[in-house]
């Protein structure tokens, strides 16, 4: 039980209207509701966001006590982290000195200091039972009787008469007497507490936890409601709401659980008096006597039973157009309506089967009942700290000193102990960034600092190639390695939908979707059309469609399906042979078979509504949208992004714009490994619509007028980068002109080389990939991955990101970033007024933390905010997963994608003076609200000096650098080789210098 | 039902700190009586080895040594296992007696004998629960009414013929733990410590073989009245919320098994008897200490929905899992081949009351899985540390594998 | 032959026995990294390779010499009992044998990469090899009792597969209602074992006169009886009408064992059982016609409920009971070779299904793209819906009410009576104990 406080002021309780009531709780409980949309589009968002406006740490404890959710990692973690390196003493005193306000004062009199006592605490781990276990702990370790194993493993102050001489064991008895002594300060603590719902009444009471009687049917007849195509027919009268069906459904006759005849006369009632949902919440709300200012409280309980399926039915309300199929009118409160019928019902027959009345129960909302809080595991807690200062037993004779001793270890439980450990956890992280960081510009300082101040510009070699990609951490690698295999090469980091706001329909597709972040609203429609041999394929196409769906079919009759598993026996069984045995084979063959990619028709995309001679075409189609792009809106997209990037000069011959995606089999979490730009599509298209946007002759002479000049030699190419099996298509190659082939070519074979090292260096993760394995092999390893239906890791996403730099590639270039890095290019030099940088972080701030929050809270705690291991999941409706057959909507990342991750929050190091971040952060409230709650870290990266500073408590401190032996390094391989852990930065110097 | 769990919630075993240290005791007579029993065991080990071997050709009977050696090895099962009992004196004389009780249970063959061994047992079952008002007065009020019946029937019978056997029987479904006649049995295990019910259950079991002693001319309606009061009994095992109330249930109708099977009046019995007893005696037991070594570190038992941690426990939980199989006869155990041989014969004797014994058996089992399950999944919570330790996880394994492989052998 | 038939029946259980010792000489297997599981999975695979390698010799064995049986020795007896271990080799056994064998090995190899990593790999493993060992014994068992035994260790195996997530609550319940089922249908097959050798004096299988496989004779006295008895088993096993309702809750395992398990082989079980019994139906008409009305109010059930199901894995299940019950329908029309025809190909349909579950999305965008539209299969009703429409979408979605009647009316019922009866136990305790004494008990008596 949550005990919440309702934040509706009394007044307003007292003067809505019940109805109004009711739905303004609904809106309120549903922020807190999962937001996960349909699971073919899932986006990446901060599953805590509705705390957001809560400092970090307020919002992960009143979150975790309202879902009962872990917010860190364990303690054991974090003590292995130390036992790594990967936390210093440093860190754990500096965290100290940081957050904890009177350190040097003392315990008690005479005792020791807070800082002697916490730097003990969160160095070592002991193991304290729960409070059920404590008295067999006690047994079983003798622990009355021999001093634990932590005995004077504190630092004492000898001299003091309070602490044994630590070399001596304990005397017989003197443990029991310390034990006794602390033992009588606790006071076992009375709370009163009113139960929320009827079934924690009863679940406190009797045992019966009527929920496994109410979820099974709910989830049952919720996924029959929500279905989008999985059944073969509709809940009847689904299109008049759930409360509607379930009400039609439970007055059909036929036999049924005896408990449920409750519900039928509750649904005839309801019915008769025609009451609406909030009507018939109310009406059960009060049958229950729950007095109005709970009703937060209980909705809110009821709802988080099953928080999924309840989100789910939100996301259908207000999100209808994000539906795979058919639009169907759930609504949260016809949710809340039925889970509230239900639960009374299953009430009803608790009070049946125990001797515990209904009646008792509504009594509690008037006398709350008093339960007993024992705290036995503080006092184990602090017998075993004390036995560690080796305190003589009878200090704690005095009462004071007991309990102030005590206090302590109640003050830093568990929580505060996590804390202040993960947040030493992050300072190291950030610290080895940030030295990296000073370190890796010594030689650019020395060498660049001329060239950046005073040598000209123009004496800069032109690059050969210049390749853009999405800012995702998953290319950070492959940049690295295009740099390292071409030295000529400069890369550029953006967010992956590269400008271009979209709804797209592809070639192939039935629906368009959205490309472009969830914040945008697109309104321009672009469709990928056939140039030709359309026909040919469109009904090739559909012929293999009708025959599939023919079988389909064919399985939906009683008897055709018998005749088609008979018929078709050897078939399977060799399906299932070659799919399990050589995936990747069988996979081809498939392809092969089917064969439409061979003769699938060459496509361009419908990208602007202007044709040449200017005429617009503004004739908006069914959903509102305009097709495509004017001319004029295309140089605007082109300009901003190539100023965003601080691209406008020097301008290689050949200009690679790549966008990415991921492709995996029996992933129902697909979409999460995508690009997260894009709103979880593929951001193929975008490289693509930007690049003949870029090629657009017209485009290219309003950018001239607009300072951009782009040489006419220069061609700009799409491209798509499927980052599951490290493959790379480019789109219309044949419009690069014919002096620039050769170039192409080499640039072709750079690229994919450097997604094949790419590869090669994500295999270091993989189990099944030995350690010496080459770049060709480490392809294929990944091809099967992700075509592999035993394969429940194609990739692991965005795991381990940890860092996003905002900022020249220059000073990032050859720095070894272990792929955990966001890279969005941005030259503070052409951006004087701060604006770039503003619109870089509104843009990317919530795309960066939405990712690294949600991965971090699927690690921390993979039951509440994760979906837990992916291999018993079930998808129901083709909206969501479940585990096993009946079960919540699983929401967040599952197990598999997440294992690896670390999760801190994302430090975000951007190339702009603290006063400019300041002033952003003071002038746009959602980067202020991320940066100043401390959703992520904000490292401000002085331009012209090269300082760090570091966003603390409302203010940047300069980041003092403890040099570190830093690795340098020929080549990222010999760093990677062979190491499957967490790598930290390195050096990188075998190139030309010409490179850097 | 939800009377208990009321008690359990209000009267929920006392975390009182101080309470803990007071009653902390050291463990010196668990380790004296640990040490006795082994050498013990071995001394009958040994005996019984070297009979079989060199006196392979006489007709000697091996079953009382054999017998023996098992009580003494559950014996050792019940001192290394469950710790409350052992903080007291009157607790460690109890389990002492109940051992002693025991072996001389197995070499008795007078009534009188064993009924007075039983009651021993019985007194001491009552004197260990000194400082449990309801239950002594429970159990004094139950215990002088079985003996009153036993003893008024026993002198009866000799002259009075089967009328009076009636008597006996319902002594006999009283102190066996008949469900729904006996509450002192359900309370019994509610609220004494698993190491003396195990205790006692061993002597109960052996009492239960010596049925044929009080009951010379079984009918079959006295099987029909033993399979009846057994099938209730594992009913109410099934659908208990209570996991230690369950399990008296489903001890009792164990026990009454036992009963039945040693009133038999059928030839080659002897086997299945031998092996029947021999499996009650060590797994069910088992079954009844992974109870009490899992109530005393997550606190109240309650098989209404799945609430257990096997990540905490993993061992704790195969143990109860295998100790639970072995007591339902699974397959491939010595268990499976007493009841098939039994079965084998009694069938065709008795075909329907056998077939009620299958369903009892069965439903035995389903309270074993059930409490496997139920007790040992279902928290994602995890606990470091509390599993079981080593040593006592290999005796378990030790008795558990003993099980099974003797199957083999015999 | 019968060295074979030992390495067949020996090779998985001294796999099972050397991995319950890594158990013991490992202390927390489950942490112990790739090298271990590597292990694991080549302590299961090589057993799995050479029992298929037996098969396939005993199948030349019986295409060459036809079928034959094997008493290997007796394990136990009494005075007018003996304990035979005998088994045969006949067109019925090789073809279980090598549809097990071939799914057996194909799932291993897929849950080495399928459930690397997670903490439950080596347990995932040792279960799998029970469940082997227990096909094995089913599918070559020679005699009544050998056949029982692999059918409780299937059935254990199976529970604790359903089990195997530990740390839900959705799991164990589920694992709790299918194991009451299998163990109250195992009564079924003890008794006809009992029965049989009441009648006959033996339950070893005979020949049959067609001359395929062997089966149980039947014999004059009690046909009707143990008859019933087995279609009882079978029906258990195999979800027949009107135990269905456990197939959808099995799901809850890893995919790969929810598609061997409940997809693939455990429920053919059942239809090898009536097959072993083809006897029983062949003498009696009353027999038959029951098989056949089990056979299709299964498979009108499944169908039902298949409609209607809105997760993939319970539309599967469904399909599986649908083509089950079909099956039961050909054995009861006599026509044992298609029978057997179609569990082989709807095994290994099945197991396909269940493994590319995951998949569903993809697959229906890839059938949406092909035909250029949605494939809207689910038919709406918004408005008016005639009563009879809404029975019948209600019973199918309550999976033709068999739960409701099982658990709510029959379980219901006796779980009532039972509770009075505890009730009357619990007072009686109270008065007797009484509530002064009560009191009592709260005041802490301290002995030490």
């Amino acid at each position: 039980m949550t005990v919440m406080n309702s934040t509706l002021g009394k007044a307003s309780i007292e003067s809505l209207a019940a109805e109004d009531l009711v739905h303004e709780l609904i809106d309120k409980v549903a922020h807190y509701l999962p937001e996960q949309a349909p699971i073919h589009a899932f986006v990446h968002h901060n599953p805590l966001h509705t705390f957001e406006h809560l400092s970090f740490k307020d919002a992960v404890r009143e979150a975790g006590n309202r879902f009962q959710a872990h917010s860190f990692m364990s303690e054991m973690y974090y003590r292995t982290a130390v036992n790594n390196g990967r936390i210093l003493p440093d860190d754990i005193s500096a965290v100290l000195e940081a957050e904890i306000e009177n350190l040097d004062a003392v315990i008690f009199p005479g005792g020791p200091t807070r800082r002697d006592y916490l730097v003990w605490r969160l160095t070592t781990l002991f193991d304290v039972p729960s409070s059920s276990s404590v008295r067999w702990w006690l047994h079983e370790h003798s622990s009355l009787d021999k001093p634990h194993a932590l005995y004077a493993s504190a630092a004492t102050l000898a001299s003091s008469t309070i602490y044994c001489k630590a070399s001596k064991i304990p005397e017989k008895g003197s443990l029991k007497q310390l034990w006794l002594y602390l033992a009588e300060v606790v006071k076992p603590e009375h709370k009163t507490v009113t139960y929320p719902r009827a079934r924690d009444f009863y679940l406190a009471r009797t045992g019966i936890d009527t929920d496994s009687w109410v979820h099974p049917l709910l989830v049952k007849l919720a996924s029959a409601f929500v279905d989008q195509g999985v059944s073969n027919h509709a809940l009847p009268l689904r299109g008049q709401g759930f409360l509607a069906a379930f009400q039609a459904y439970m007055l059909t006759p036929v036999l049924q659980e005896s408990w449920l005849k409750s519900v039928k006369q509750q649904c005839k009632k309801q019915i008769d008096n025609n009451w609406s949902s909030a009507q018939t919440v109310i009406h059960l709300l009060e049958t229950m006597s729950v007095p109005k200012e709970h009703w937060e409280q209980t909705i809110f309980e009821t709802l988080h039973s099953l928080r999924g399926w309840a989100g789910m039915f939100r996301q259908f309300e207000c999100h209808p157009d994000k539906l795979p199929i058919n639009p169907v009118p759930g609504k949260l409160i016809d949710f809340l309506a039925v889970q509230l019928t239900l639960d009374l019902a299953a009430a009803y027959k608790a009070e049946r089967e125990s001797t515990v009345a209904m009646t008792d129960y509504q009594a509690t909302w008037t006398t709350p009942e008093t339960v007993t809080d024992s705290k036995i595991s503080l006092v184990y807690e602090a017998f075993v700290s004390a036995q560690a200062f080796t305190f003589l037993p009878a200090l704690f004779a005095d009462k004071t000193k007991a309990s102030a001793w005590l206090a302590e270890h109640e003050r830093f439980n568990h929580f505060e102990r996590s804390y202040l450990l993960h947040l030493a956890f992050e300072r190291h992280h950030r610290n080895h960034i940030l030295n990296a960081l000073t370190e890796h510009q010594k030689p650019l300082m020395a060498t660049d600092v001329c060239a950046d101040k005073s040598c000209d510009h123009s004496s800069k070699a032109v690059p050969k190639v210049q390749a853009v990609f999405c800012m995702d951490d998953r290319e950070e690698s492959t940049r690295r390695h295009l740099e390292e295999i071409l030295p000529e090469a400069e890369t550029y980091g953006c967010p992956g939908f590269f400008g271009v706001v979209m709804q797209y329909k592809g070639f192939d597709d039935v629906h368009s979707r959205p490309l472009c972040p969830v914040t945008a609203t697109p309104q321009h429609f672009v469709e990928e059309i056939a140039i030709d041999n359309e026909k040919n394929y469109r009904s090739k196409r559909l012929r293999q469609g009708q025959w599939l769906k023919f079988l389909q079919r064919s399985r939906l009759k009683l008897l055709s399906s018998s005749i088609w598993t008979v018929a078709m026996g050897g078939l399977h069984v060799a399906s299932l042979l070659s799919h399990t045995l050589f995936p990747s084979f069988s996979h081809n063959l498939l392809h092969r078979i089917t064969g439409h990619h061979h003769d699938r028709p060459k496509t361009t995309l419908k990208l602007f509504r202007e044709d040449d001679k200017g005429n617009i075409n503004d004739q908006r189609n069914a959903a509102g949208l305009l097709p495509g792009f004017t001319l004029q809106e295309a140089t605007d997209i082109v300009e901003k992004l190539l100023r965003t990037m601080g691209l406008t000069k020097h301008f290689a011959p050949l200009i690679t714009i790549i966008g990415h995606g991921s492709s995996s089999m029996n992933n129902p979490h697909e979409a999460a490994y995508d690009c997260g730009a894009t709103g979880g599509g593929r951001g193929g298209p975008n490289a693509r619509a930007f690049a003949m946007m870029a090629n657009h002759p017209t485009v290219r002479a309003n950018l001239k007028q607009r300072g951009l000049d782009i040489p006419d030699t220069t061609h700009v190419v799409g491209g798509y980068h499927n980052t599951a099996d490290d493959t790379l298509t480019f789109y219309e190659l044949e419009t690069v002109a014919t002096h620039l082939r050769d170039q192409l070519e080499s640039m072709e074979d750079a690229l994919l080389d450097a997604c094949a090292h790419s590869a090669h260096e994500r295999c270091r993760r993989f189990n099944d990939a030995p350690a010496n394995i080459t770049v060709q092999q480490a392809l294929k390893v990944v091809q099967r991955h992700s075509t592999d239906l035993a394969q429940p890791r194609p990739e692991y996403g965005h795991s381990t990101n940890a860092v996003c730099i905002i900022g020249r590639r220059e000073k990032t270039r050859n720095l070894y970033m272990d792929r955990r890095a966001f890279l969005i290019s941005y030259d503070p030099e052409q951006d004087s007024d701060g604006t770039i940088v503003a619109n870089i972080l509104q843009a990317a701030g919530p795309v960066g933390a939405g990712i690294n929050l949600e991965y971090y809270f699927s690690v921390t705690d993979p039951v509440v905010y994760g979906c837990g291991t992916k291999l018993p999941h079930n998808i129901a409706g083709l909206v969501g997963v479940m585990n096993g057959h009946s079960s919540d909507l699983r929401t967040g990342l599952t197990w598999q994608m997440v294992e690896i991750h670390e999760p801190v929050r994302l430090l975000t190091i951007v190339e702009a003076t603290p006063e400019r971040l300041l002033e952003i952060a003071d002038k746009y409230p959602m980067i202020g609200r991320l940066v100043g709650n401390g959703w992520i870290q904000l490292i401000s990266w002085h331009p012209q000096t090269g300082e760090l500073f570091h966003f603390y408590k409302g203010k940047f401190v300069p980041h003092t650098v403890t040099a570190t032996g830093f690795p340098v390094i020929d080549r990222s391989e010999s760093f990677f080789r062979g190491v499957s852990d967490h790598l930290g930065c390195a050096h990188i110097v075998s190139q030309n210098p010409k490179g850097i | 039902m939800s009377n208990v769990l009321i008690n359990h919630s209000l009267h929920s075993p006392s975390h009182d700190a101080i309470s803990i240290a007071n009653s902390n005791n050291p463990q010196q007579f668990r380790t004296w009586l640990i040490s006795v029993l082994s050498a013990a065991a071995i001394v009958m080990a040994c005996a019984l080895i070297s009979k079989g071997l060199f006196n392979e050709h006489s007709n000697l009977d091996l079953t009382p040594y054999l017998q023996s050696l098992v009580v003494l090895i559950s014996f050792i099962l019940i001192s290394v296992f469950s710790p409350s009992w052992s903080t007291t004196n009157r607790g460690f004389i109890s389990v002492l007696v109940f051992a002693i009780c025991s072996c001389l249970l197995i070499f008795t063959d007078n009534a009188l004998t064993s009924l007075g061994l039983v009651f021993l047992a019985y007194i001491f079952l009552v004197v260990s629960e000194k400082n449990k008002p309801v239950l002594l007065r429970l159990l004094i009020i139950y215990g002088v009414v079985i003996f009153a019946l036993f003893i008024v029937s026993n002198l009866i019978t000799a002259s009075q013929g089967a009328a009076f056997q009636g008597l006996s029987i319902a002594a006999y479904l009283l102190i066996l733990g008949g469900f729904p006649l006996a509450s002192w049995y359900g309370k019994l295990y509610e609220n004494s410590s698993t190491g003396i019910c195990a205790g006692f259950l061993v002597v109960q079991g052996l009492f239960a073989s010596k049925s044929a002693l009080f009951i010379p001319e079984s009918s079959s309606l006295i099987h029909g009245i033993f399979l009846i009061v057994a099938l209730l009994s594992s009913l109410a095992a099934a659908f208990q919320v209570n996991a230690k109330r369950g399990f008296a249930a489903m001890a009792a109708s164990q026990l009454l098994f036992i009963a039945f099977i040693a009133m038999l009046p059928f030839d080659g019995l002897a086997k299945a008897k031998l092996y029947i007893i021999a499996v009650f005696t060590l797994a069910t037991p088992g079954v009844i200490l992974t109870f009490g070594a899992l109530e005393s570190r997550v606190g109240h038992l309650s098989l209404f929905s799945p609430q257990g941690n096997y990540n905490s426990y993993p061992r704790l939980a195969n143990t109860l899992l295998f100790f639970s199989l072995l007591s339902a006869g699974f397959p491939l155990s010595l268990g499976y081949v007493g009841i098939d041989l039994l079965a084998e014969i009694v069938f065709s004797h008795e075909s329907l009351i056998m077939f009620g014994w299958m369903v009892v058996i069965s439903l035995n089992a389903i309270f074993s899985i059930r409490s496997f399950l139920y007790l040992c999944l279902g928290s994602p919570e995890h606990e470091e540390n509390i599993d079981m330790m080593t040593s006592k996880y290999y005796l378990a394994c030790g008795c558990i594998g003993f099980l099974f492989l003797i199957a083999f052998f015999i | 032959m019968n060295n074979v038939l030992i390495l067949l029946i020996f090779a998985p259980a001294f796999s099972l026995v050397l991995q319950l010792l890594r158990f013991f000489a490992i202390k927390n297997i489950s942490a112990a990294g790739v090298q271990a599981e590597k292990t694991t999975y080549y302590l299961v695979m090589l057993p799995i390779l050479a029992c298929l390698l037996g098969v396939l010799v005993l199948s030349i064995n019986v295409i060459l010499h036809g079928p034959s049986s094997h008493h290997i020795s007796n394990w136990f007896g009494s005075s007018d009992y003996n304990y035979k271990i005998i088994f045969v080799t006949d067109y019925l056994s090789i073809v279980y044998g090598l549809l097990s064998l071939t799914l057996l090995g194909t799932i291993c190899y897929f849950s080495k990469r399928y459930l690397h990593k997670d903490p439950g790999f080596h347990r995932f493993y040792l279960l799998f090899t029970i469940f082997c060992c227990g096909l094995l014994i089913v599918a070559f068992a020679g005699i009544l009792e050998i056949l029982i035994i692999g059918w409780e260790l299937v059935g254990i195996s199976s529970v604790l597969l359903i089990a195997f997530y530990t740390t839900r609550d959705g799991p164990p319940r589920n694992a709790l209602y299918v194991f009451i089922i299998y163990r109250c249908c195992d009564i079924g097959l003890i008794t006809a074992a009992l029965l049989l050798h009441y009648f006959t004096h033996h339950s070893n299988f005979e020949l049959l006169e067609n001359s395929y496989w062997y089966g149980i004779e039947a014999p004059h006295d009690g046909l009707l009886i143990i008859g019933l008895c087995l279609l009882f088993a079978a029906s258990g096993k195999a979800a027949l009408f009107p135990f269905s309702s456990w197939i959808p809750r099995a799901m809850e395992g890893p995919t790969p064992s929810s598609a061997i398990f409940y997809g693939a082989l455990s429920v053919h079980l059942g239809p090898l059982l009536l097959l072993r019994s083809i006897n029983f139906f062949a003498e009696s008409q009353l027999l038959m016609t029951l098989l056949l009305v089990i056979g299709v109010l299964t498979a009108l059930i499944g169908f039902l409920s298949w409609q209607v199901q809105n997760d993939i894995k319970s539309k599967l299940a469904y399909g599986s009971v649908t083509q089950l019950g079909i099956i039961v329908c050909e054995i009861a029309l006599g026509w044992e070779i298609l029978a057997l025809i179609h569990v082989v190909t709807h095994a290994s349909l099945r197991a396909l299904q269940i493994l590319r579950a995951p998949s569903l999305l993809q697959d229906y965008k890839l059938i949406n793209q092909m035909l250029g539209h949605s494939l809207a299969a689910t038919q709406e009703y918004d408005h008016k819906v005639s009563r009879f429409r809404q029975f019948i979408y209600r019973i199918s979605l309550e999976r033709g009410l068999l739960e409701t009647f099982w658990k709510d009316r029959f379980l219901g019922t006796l779980k009532i009576i039972i509770l009075s009866f505890d009730r009357l136990d619990n007072n009686i305790a109270a008065k007797l104990g009484n509530a002064a004494a009560d009191n009592k008990n709260t005041v802490k008596g301290d002995e030490a």
